[in-house]
């Protein structure tokens, strides 16, 4: 790795890490907002955005093999039955 | 089976072929356990959501009486910890012992100084009789005081659970720090951050959940 390539890859972790303690800062501070029924979602979508960003960039998951890529999705997309199944049935009782 | 490498001789294991597909191996491994780490939290945060769709003017009562400024701050630790690991990964990627050394070390203090805070948190939480076992009486004022002792056990349940896995992986980031000092062979130290780190980091997403689902939903 050269200096130029390993000093763009820090200025890019810690461009993230700024972005990440923005999104919490947002997010704590939609706290003092009354935005009625948005804000469950919204406070959701926010720390979705911040798990994405760990996941994608200091976990390294755009970089990764494939079948790793795919290993990520699919627990996912097993979180996302446990959830979407349960509800399902519990909020149609 | 040996493979050169540009600073030392690397050992691959007899059942790989390349250093490479061993690295590969060992990455996908590790995520294969995240995603079962993955699971049992989502159970948790599952059950949650459910008692919180059922008791929400309660489970939101109970949670507002949850330090989050400090808990908040908190967040801002173990994120800067996340950023440091990264940053050890980075080091000993390109062999750089005595900076991947740094950033592990300021990864430990940092993730030493959150469960230090997390722990004062729950004395805090201890000193308002806000703990539903220990043989305390439960002191929660606002309404339905029993189901704000259930959302109670979630959070200690889910906290608790959170900082035993921090304890697992300050434990493991000092076994990295051990072995980054001995420094043996520079590939297969940097194999072995990255993977640390991996955990670190899915520590980090657990708890940007945890901190998003008990402090602020409720709020």
């Amino acid at each position: 790795m050269t200096d130029d390539n390993e000093t763009r890859v820090r200025h890019r972790f810690v461009g993230l890490y700024v972005l990440l303690l923005g999104l919490l800062g947002a997010n704590m501070a939609g706290t003092l907002i009354d935005a009625g029924g948005l804000a469950i979602p919204i406070r959701l979508s926010v720390a979705a955005v911040m798990v994405v960003v760990i996941a994608t960039s200091f976990m390294r998951l755009r970089q990764s093999s494939a079948l790793v890529q795919v290993v990520a999705v699919m627990s996912l997309l097993w979180i996302m039955f446990l959830f979407v199944l349960t509800f399902a049935d519990f909020l149609t009782r | 089976m040996t493979r050169p490498n540009n600073q030392t001789t690397v050992i691959v294991a007899h059942q790989f072929e390349t250093l490479e597909q061993q690295f590969d191996a060992d990455l996908l491994g590790m995520w294969l356990f995240l995603v079962t780490e993955a699971l049992l939290f989502s159970g948790a945060f599952l059950a949650l959501a459910v008692y919180y769709h059922q008791y929400y003017d309660t489970f939101s009562a109970a949670a507002r009486e949850l330090h989050w400024l400090l808990a908040g701050f908190n967040s801002v630790i173990l994120l800067t910890s996340g950023l440091a690991v990264a940053l050890a990964e980075q080091a000993a990627d390109q062999h750089r012992r005595r900076l991947t050394l740094w950033w592990l070390s300021a990864t430990i203090a940092l993730g030493v100084a959150f469960l230090g805070l997390k722990g004062y948190e729950y004395y805090m939480e201890y000193r308002a009789g806000l703990v539903p076992f220990l043989d305390q009486p439960f002191a929660f004022s606002g309404p339905d005081p029993h189901n704000a002792m259930l959302f109670y056990n979630f959070y200690f349940a889910i906290t608790g659970l959170h900082a035993l896995h921090m304890i697992i992986g300050l434990m493991v980031l000092l076994v990295m720090l051990v072995l980054t000092y001995r420094w043996r062979e520079g590939a297969r130290v940097a194999r072995q951050v990255r993977i640390a780190g991996l955990y670190w980091a899915f520590v980090d997403i657990v708890w940007v959940l945890v901190y998003c689902s008990l402090y602020l939903l409720g709020r």
